[in-house]
């Protein structure tokens, strides 16, 4: 292609707002903002911060303490939304209840003062009210029995809800009195209790993740409405918030995990050998029949039956064995090795361009060294020539692009395949929406292609004329592939997915821009620091050594085109 | 042995055991270990078990009483809910176990599941259906177990 004038002229007319892209020099704007990002950073230094505007809420709408708003948060999986619906249809007593919140708060806060002995129902010691704890729920037992059995309950993994010693009492043990007693024998265990507990809010909350870095960043990921996107790390690492392995999209979860299945063992090669070989009865090796009658001889010089896998000798006609009858031509098995060879050829077409693309999308991850080279030499050209963002865009564009392309195959093989959705649509519904996709997906690929070929081209050595010519292209094609990944996702979102009665898939939704950066929680929320958020703040801290590193990723300073390479699918 | 130091909690609820014992419970340290106890349970009346004299053992772990005891069936015995080598399934004995319970309210707790078999939550799956498909039958073999096995001979 000559880069210049394009026989494909109804690029040009199909689209009109690709026509409005061309004419806004400004138009790479239009995706570089929009409104703020929806996920945030949670760092090991923000966690606390993160987990205080919940409580906070709890502790104000049912005037709480924090522990007791702690525990009915960790019961409803710090979903604020659900507390409050329950609330509201409950009531507050019964909300109490479930947790073992004492509905009269004052009740012993003062724990016992009275400084008479006592005997403690655990020990049967007698000590002094001192040398004793009552908990919110009345319980009074000495602290040496308290300290004991929260030792007990932190190693056996139950920091985040200790129930009072008294049997049958439902209550949760005021975390500050854990906290204090167990620092008294095992400062260690302090702070590992005081990490569960943090970490509650990441672990037992379905909005906030780990992010599946290796070795671990240390950060979790708070999206705010839909669980279903796509995130990325402050380390860099995008991926999935669902399934949280690398972005999928067009795929749903599922499809994605099957796929990745389907590569990792190719079970349609075994498949094959199966169904196509039979072993050599002498040296059992599996052996294919090329043709021919059904007297096989093994390259051993075994010969054999194709029919029943007999050993036989060698003398035969086209339709008989001498000396050897093993009953009729199989019926079934015949049968079984149509489908086999039919999903094992099913299977490569999809696999084949899924691989295809994956490389191209290797191989122009090089592309972007070579045109910032491009790009500088340009610059420094005498030209009139100055703004090569369209460059850098139109990069962006064509690995935005070759992402939905590249999953799209996954997506379109379990979507039309029998696998998953056999009894969703009749075989001619299935067509018609096969032919629906396949034409997006080809008109797709087409755009993505011409992009990825005028990117390539050595415009740094090219007149001014013709760099024109190849930045209209670009700023063109690069609104063009926009559009046609949107229209992709809203073809499969509404027409595809959207239509099935049995199965939920849902994908996450398609950004122009890319998958959004999460940003940083804002240091601190709240202002006020009371006692406890001190002890927080200084356990943590001090806890580095535990499972979750610290050390965070280098940053990359160059941001702009650094999209995560897809994993290799087998 | 370790019987020097053991905990008050344990001494006196030993004492307790000896000197007023739960109606058809008896409970009595071994000589040689302080912590583990030699138990005798009477088959409560109008169960499958009545008539019936049912040993176990006891073994109160370090733990104890931050640890639940371990308590096991030595008499053969029918129950959905305890299992061919007498390991009993009691929420008690497992997660809802509170250091404020004792030896004797683990014990009375046994009494009662004798009393109360509940083949919803069983530890032996045939016999539990033995249970809820013919609940007579599964009765008169438990009596029958009861007479073969627990007779205190």
């Amino acid at each position: 292609m000559d880069g210049g004038t394009s026989s494909d002229e109804d690029y040009y007319s199909s689209d009109s707002e690709s026509l409005n892209g061309l004419e806004n020099d400004e138009f790479d704007l239009n995706w570089a903002s929009s409104k703020g990002p929806s996920t945030r950073v949670i760092r090991k230094e923000s966690l606390l911060d993160a987990q205080k505007d919940d409580l906070q809420r709890v502790m104000d709408v049912l005037s709480l303490r924090e522990h007791h708003a702690r525990a009915l948060l960790i019961h409803y999986r710090w979903d604020v939304e659900k507390l409050i619906s329950v609330l509201v249809e409950k009531g507050k007593s019964c909300l109490l209840n479930i947790v073992g919140i004492p509905d009269v708060e004052e009740q012993g806060k003062n724990p016992s003062a009275a400084s008479s002995t006592e005997m403690c129902d655990i020990c049967m010691e007698e000590i002094s009210g001192r040398d004793a704890t009552r908990m919110d729920c009345g319980h009074c037992f000495c602290n040496n029995c308290w300290t004991e059995h929260f030792i007990v309950k932190i190693n056996e993994g139950q920091s985040r809800r200790i129930r009072c010693m008294a049997h049958k009492c439902n209550a949760t043990c005021d975390d500050s009195i854990v906290r204090t007693l167990v620092r008294r024998r095992h400062p260690d265990l302090a702070e590992k209790f005081d990490r569960f507990l943090l970490e509650s809010y990441i672990e037992d909350n379905k909005m906030v993740k780990w992010c599946p870095s290796a070795p671990h960043c240390g950060n979790a990921i708070r999206v705010e409405e839909d669980e279903f996107c796509e995130v990325e790390c402050s380390c860099g690492l995008q991926f999935c918030f669902s399934c949280l392995s690398e972005a999928h999209s067009p795929c749903s979860c599922s499809m994605w995990e099957l796929w990745t299945k389907k590569c990792r063992d190719e079970s349609e090669t075994v498949n094959w050998i199966t169904v196509h070989t039979k072993p050599c009865p002498k040296c059992h090796k599996p052996v294919e029949k090329n043709g021919g009658c059904n007297l096989v001889s093994c390259i051993c010089g075994q010969a054999f039956c194709w029919l029943c896998g007999g050993a036989t000798g060698r003398d035969h006609t086209w339709s008989s064995i001498a000396g050897h009858s093993c009953g009729r031509y199989k019926e079934d098995q015949e049968k079984k090795a149509e489908r086999a060879k039919r999903d094992l050829y099913r299977y490569m077409h999809y696999h084949s361009r899924y691989k295809g693309h994956l490389d191209s999308f290797k191989l122009e991850n090089k592309l972007r060294e070579t045109i910032q080279e491009k790009v500088s030499n340009s610059e420094k050209k005498d030209s009139t020539l100055r703004d090569f963002s369209w460059v850098t865009n139109g990069l962006y564009r064509l690995f935005r692009s070759r992402r939905v392309l590249l999953y799209s195959y996954p997506f379109a093989f379990y979507m039309f395949g029998e696998e998953l959705f056999k009894d969703e649509m009749t075989d001619k519904d299935r067509e018609l929406k096969q032919h629906l996709f396949e034409d997006q997906q080809q008109q797709l690929e087409q755009g993505v292609e011409r992009l990825s070929k005028f990117l390539e081209e050595p415009f740094d050595q090219y007149d001014e004329k013709k760099v024109m010519d190849i930045r209209m292209q670009v700023i063109n094609l690069s609104v063009i592939t926009d559009n046609l990944c949107k229209k992709m996702y809203e073809c499969i979102e509404s027409d595809l997915l959207g239509s099935l009665q049995l199965g939920t898939h849902i994908i996450a939704p398609y950004l122009s821009k890319g998958i959004e950066r999460a940003s940083e929680l804002a240091a601190s929320l709240s202002t006020r620091m009371d006692d406890s958020d001190k002890f927080y703040s200084s356990d943590f801290s001090k806890a580095d050594d535990s499972g979750c590193s610290s050390r965070k990723r280098a940053r990359k300073e160059s941001r702009l085109f650094d999209l995560n390479m897809p994993a290799e699918g087998h | 042995m370790a019987n020097s130091n053991l905990p008050r909690r344990i001494i006196k609820e030993t004492q307790r055991l000896l000197s007023e014992p739960a109606p058809g419970i008896s409970a009595s340290p071994s000589e040689d270990n302080m912590r583990y106890f030699n138990v005798m349970i009477l088959g409560p009346t109008q169960s499958p078990y009545e008539g019936g004299v049912f040993k176990l053992e006891l073994f109160l772990p370090e733990e104890y009483p931050m640890a639940a005891p371990k308590v096991r069936f030595l008499t053969k015995i029918y129950h959905p809910n305890i299992d061919k080598l007498g390991r009993i399934c009691l929420d008690i004995l497992k997660d809802k176990w509170s250091p404020a319970l004792q030896i004797r309210t683990v014990l009375l707790s046994i009494q009662a599941l004798l009393s109360a078999p509940n083949p919803d939550d069983p530890l032996s799956e045939n016999i539990a259906k033995h249970w809820k498909t013919n609940e007579a039958e599964a009765v008169e073999t438990a009596k029958e177990w009861t007479r073969l096995y627990a007779s205190g001979a």
